[in-house]
Parts: C-alpha cells; structure tokens; sequence
C-alpha cells in the first residue's frame, strides 16, 4: 500500500473538516 | 403497457398513503410526544450513558453543528481505517477481499459518511462481508440519522417563536436510528427474505452452469443491508449492479417494496413538517410543488423510455416492450424509468437498470432532478435543500410585493439571504466546475483513450458520463450512468471533496439560518403579512427552482444529452 497517498488522503478529509468548523464560527461575521 | 402503468401509480401511490402517518409519527417523536416506540427509551438512555451524553441538554445551532461535524470527522477516520486494513480483519471475508487503495478507500468512506454511496469498487470483490456490514451498512444507518437529525434541528428553529435552543443533535440521530430507521427496517427485510433475496454468511457459492462450466456466484447477508440501502436514500449495493442484480431484487414484488422504501421518509418528511410546525397548508404547497417537479421530471422519461429508442426502431428491431437495453425483462421499461427519476430525484442512487442506456433525454432529466435537488430529495436534507429555496423565494417575493421579507414572523434578512446564496451557488459550483475540469484533462492529455482510460463513448454521451458523475457526487446521489472509468485518482478524490463539500455546506447554511432567525424578534402575522402558503407563493417557489436551474445547468445540458438527442433524430 502507498503509505504517502494514504497519509495525504487522511490529511485531505481532515483539512477540509477543519474548513467546516471555520465556516461554522466565522458565519457571524457575515 | 398498461399493467407496466399501473405497477407505477400503484409504488407512488402507496408510498404517499404510507408516507402520512408515518410524518405523524416522525413528527411525535422528534416533538419527544408520546409514541409506538416509547418502550426503546432504556436502551437510547443506555447508548448515551456509555458515550457520557446527555441527551436533554440543549444546545444552539452552532453547538449542535459542531456536534454533527464532530462525530461525522470520527465515522470518516474510522471508515478509512476499516477499508484500508480489510485484508488482515480475523473474521467475516471469506473470500479474501483485498484492502482497499487509499484513493478508493478516500472516496468510499466520504461516500458512505456523506448518504451518497457513490461506489468506485464493485461490492461482491471490492468490501469484505465485515467491511459491508460494520462500516457501510452502520454508515447507511447513521448517515440517513444525520439528516435527518438535522432536518429536525430546523423543524426546532422555525417552530421556536424565541430563544437559540435547537435541541440536542445526539439526542435527535438516535431516536432517527432506534425509533423510526431500524423498525421499518426489520419490517422491510422479512419481506425480501420471504421473497428469496440471500442472507448468509458463507463466501461465494460454486455453481456448475447447464453449459458445464463452473463459476463462483456470489452472496452474502443481502437483506440485512438492502433495507436501509433504500430506506435511508442511501443507494449503496450489496453487489456491482446494484437492484438490476437478481439476489438484490428478484423480482417485481422486491421492485415494488424497494420503490416504495426509497420513497417512504422523504415524503413523510414534508408532511412531519405540518405536523410539527402545525402548518398542514405549508406542508401541502411544498408536497404539491416537489410532486410537480417529480411529475415534470418522470412522465417524459416513462413516455421516452416506453417508446423505445428511435435509433433502434430505425434498425427494423421491434420494441413492443419499450427501450429495453441496459433494463431487466422482470421489471419492465415503465418501472425501470420510475425507479431512476425517483431515485435520482430523491437522492438514494439505488439503480435497477443502466442509466447509460436510457434514451438521450431521459438521461437528460435523471440528471436534471439531481441537479435541481429539491423534489423530495434525501432523508432529512431533501427539505433543508427546499428551505433554501424557499428562503430565497421569500426574499424575491418580498421585493415584488414591496413588503419586508418574512418567514414564520421572523424578518429575512442580509444575512440570511447571504447565506442562501452561497449555499444555493456551492451545488452548481461544484457540478460545472468539475466537469469542465474533467473535460480540460481530458482534451489535453494526449491519447487520452489509452492514458486516462475513463471514456469508452466519444463526443456528447462521453461528456454526459462525466457530467453525471459530478452530478451525482454534488448531489449526494450516488448513481452512476456507468460507461466512465471512475476507479482512478482524479475521480476518486475530486468526487470525494466534491460529496464532502456538497454534504455539509448545505447542512451548515440552513441551519444556521434558523439558528439566526429563531434568536430574533416574532412579529405576529397580520392581514399585512405575505402568506408562504398560498398557492401563488407555491408557483413562486416552483418558478425560483426552475428558473435557477434552467439558467445554472441548461447550457451543460445542451452540451451532453440535448446535443445526442439531436443528433438522434437528424
């Protein structure tokens, strides 16, 4: 298995989770 | 024909008559009013001591979100980890599945997470039975509760005349799962074993054929996963070919109760709405507006795909039974087109026949009803879609009228329609951005046929496949056209941000619109009040959906289905 893609695939689904919760607390200012 | 008509009326109309009591029912249950299922509550209470929740505490919109994207993160990291390490599972893959590559791994944990089920790998040789049943079918359950959960953060929200609390988000997904997903469930899978469909644990069956080969056929627990595969607008198959495949619908009575499966909560779902809100007239003007769409949407593809394929007939082959390619004899051409708009429209994805093969406009409007996406739609977001547009119908009303935008007594404002917006534009963003991108490396790559490997079919139908792939992904729908090479990098990674993104943006935006609207001010309605329950507002409402998506989709429409038809018929 590619270990590399893996680690990026995890860290792709995890950045864009972390997007979620800026969008969630920046809301306000819109 | 007629019977083949007649089968149809008979799955709409009982989903319909089923559809009632059971939005009653939703509704008593997500109120916390007494009901059926009341004698559950020790084992609910049980799953949130374990977990340290409480589940009467309430929380605000943003709580509750952060609740939602919390839990949602954990299944993510959690289905990664159970697809890539499927090989080395000490039980329940007798057929030895392999592990899945990361990409595909990527792809299918977003697509199980976000109710999409987007399948990049065929179910019989690419998910071991622990696989299949301990992520994919727990996430078909819990991902149908999400939405459901937040749908019933929304019902809180317009319901409340004061205050931020929207309920409690864990609360709300067990009571989905325990309450209303697993009964029907149980329910629905005696009724497929009873009609032959496999449950068993063994690994594939050797069969010797009357020819005298023998071949591995495989099998597997089917009916543990296919009810809620339908129920929960789910749409993943136990195997590759989804419901056309004999052990996952043999025949037209498993067609029937899997039509009407897939139909049932989103429906009831509109009319858990008036019941909540104790609004029946606003829920009636949303069902007639999403019935109007489905039947815009589904009479044409029956009519097309009942007539045959004009090209074929040109050929001199008889099609008394209607365009037949890619379609199962013992479902028909007339449920074969039903089945497809209904779940293309409702967001389940489930397939009983090739869509690739459907006649040029048919595919056109299978397409359509998922980009639209908002005639039913899925459990729980098929509404929260609908809120947008009616947000967005308000605002446009309210500035016909003259009058100050208002929803429930609450004013619609800046903020909201913001919001609206941004939500409204994130679905088509991601549909026609991704197509032009697929279709950029497609044209620029050299050899493409033999380098990419996606495109079996050239010009227009090829550009309809990648359409619908990224059609299918931004609407959470999960079916395929088929005919597209999808199990490489590109498709599986940018269809897995496309379904991430196009799940929870659309969650996040409406229900904090609530969650501002429930904090202001409640003004009466008065006599000068504009009314979102009359039949003109309906029309509105119905002129904002199709003018949208008329302007956002027809030109790559024309471009894919329209150019084929045309050239069809020249």
């Amino acid at each position: 298995m590619d270990l590399v893609t893996l680690i990026l695939m995890f860290l792709a689904g995890s950045l864009v989770f972390g997007m979620f919760f800026l969008i969630t607390d920046s809301l306000d200012k819109i | 024909m007629t019977t083949d008509i007649i089968g149809v009326i008979f799955i709409y109309a009982a989903a319909i008559i089923l559809a009632i009591p059971l939005g009653k029912y939703i509704s008593k249950v997500y109120k916390g009013e007494k009901s059926l299922l009341d004698f559950l509550k020790p084992l609910e209470n049980l799953l949130f001591n374990v977990s340290g929740i409480n589940p009467n505490e309430q929380m605000d919109w943003k709580q509750n979100i952060k609740a939602l994207l919390t839990i949602n993160f954990i299944w993510f990291l959690m289905g990664m980890i159970i697809l890539v390490t499927q090989s080395i599972h000490p039980f329940w893959n007798p057929d030895n599945i392999p592990a899945m590559e990361p990409t595909q791994a990527f792809n299918t944990a977003i697509s199980f997470l976000t109710n999409t089920n987007l399948q990049h790998y065929s179910g019989e040789t690419g998910a071991s039975y622990f696989s299949q049943l301990l992520f994919l079918m727990f996430m078909q359950f819990v991902s149908a509760s999400t939405g459901m959960a937040a749908l019933a953060l929304l019902f809180k929200g317009l319901f409340n005349k004061s205050g931020k609390d929207l309920g409690n988000f864990f609360n709300l997904l067990v009571k989905s799962c325990t309450r209303i997903l697993l009964p029907i469930c149980l329910i629905i899978g005696t009724l497929l074993i009873l009609n032959n469909m496999p449950m068993t644990f063994n690994g594939a069956q050797q069969v010797i054929t009357v020819q005298g080969d023998t071949v591995n056929v495989a099998t597997g627990p089917v009916a543990a996963m296919i009810p809620i595969k339908e129920l929960g607008t789910n749409g993943g198959g136990f195997f590759g070919p989804n419901s056309t495949h004999p052990f996952e619908n043999p025949n037209y009575v498993t067609n029937v109760i899997e039509n009407i499966a897939m139909m049932l909560i989103p429906i009831s779902m509109i009319f858990a709405l008036g019941f909540y809100l104790n609004r029946k007239k606003f829920a009636f003007m949303i069902f007639f507006v999403m019935t109007a769409g489905f039947l815009f949407l589904v009479i044409p593809t029956i009519v097309l795909e009942m007539n045959g394929n004009p090209a074929i007939t040109d050929m001199g082959i008889n099609q008394n039974m209607g365009s037949m390619e890619g379609k199962e004899v013992r479902i028909g051409a007339a449920a074969s087109a039903f089945w497809g708009i209904a779940n293309t429209v409702i967001s389940c994805g489930s397939v009983n026949s090739m869509h690739d093969s459907w006649t040029a406009l048919s595919g056109m409007f299978a397409m359509l009803g998922m980009q639209l996406n908002a005639f039913y739609g899925g459990v729980g977001v098929g509404i929260i879609n609908m809120f947008i547009f009616i947000v967005l119908a308000v605002f446009i009303s309210g500035l016909m009228v003259g009058r100050t935008p208002e929803l429930f007594g609450k004013k619609i404002e800046a903020k909201e329609v913001k919001i609206a917006v941004l939500v409204a534009l994130a679905h088509p963003l991601f549909i026609l951005g991704g197509t032009a991108l697929a279709t950029y490396i497609w044209n620029t790559t050299p050899d493409a046929v033999e380098t990419l490997k996606w495109l079996n079919n050239p010009s227009y139908h090829g550009f309809s496949e990648m359409l619908y792939e990224f059609t299918s992904a931004s609407a959470n729908n999960g079916s395929g056209f088929e005919g597209l090479g999808d199990n490489t990098p590109f498709w599986n990674i940018s269809t897995g941000l496309a379904m991430l993104l196009n799940r929870f943006i659309p969650i996040i935006g409406p229900i904090a619109i609530v969650g501002y609207l429930s904090q202001k001010k409640f003004i009466p309605e008065s006599a000068g009040s504009m009314r979102i329950d009359s039949s003109i507002f309906g029309i509105v409402l119905f002129s904002v959906i199709i003018i949208l998506g008329a302007l956002l989709f027809f030109p790559a429409l024309a471009l894919g289905p329209i150019s084929e038809f045309l050239l069809m018929i020249k």
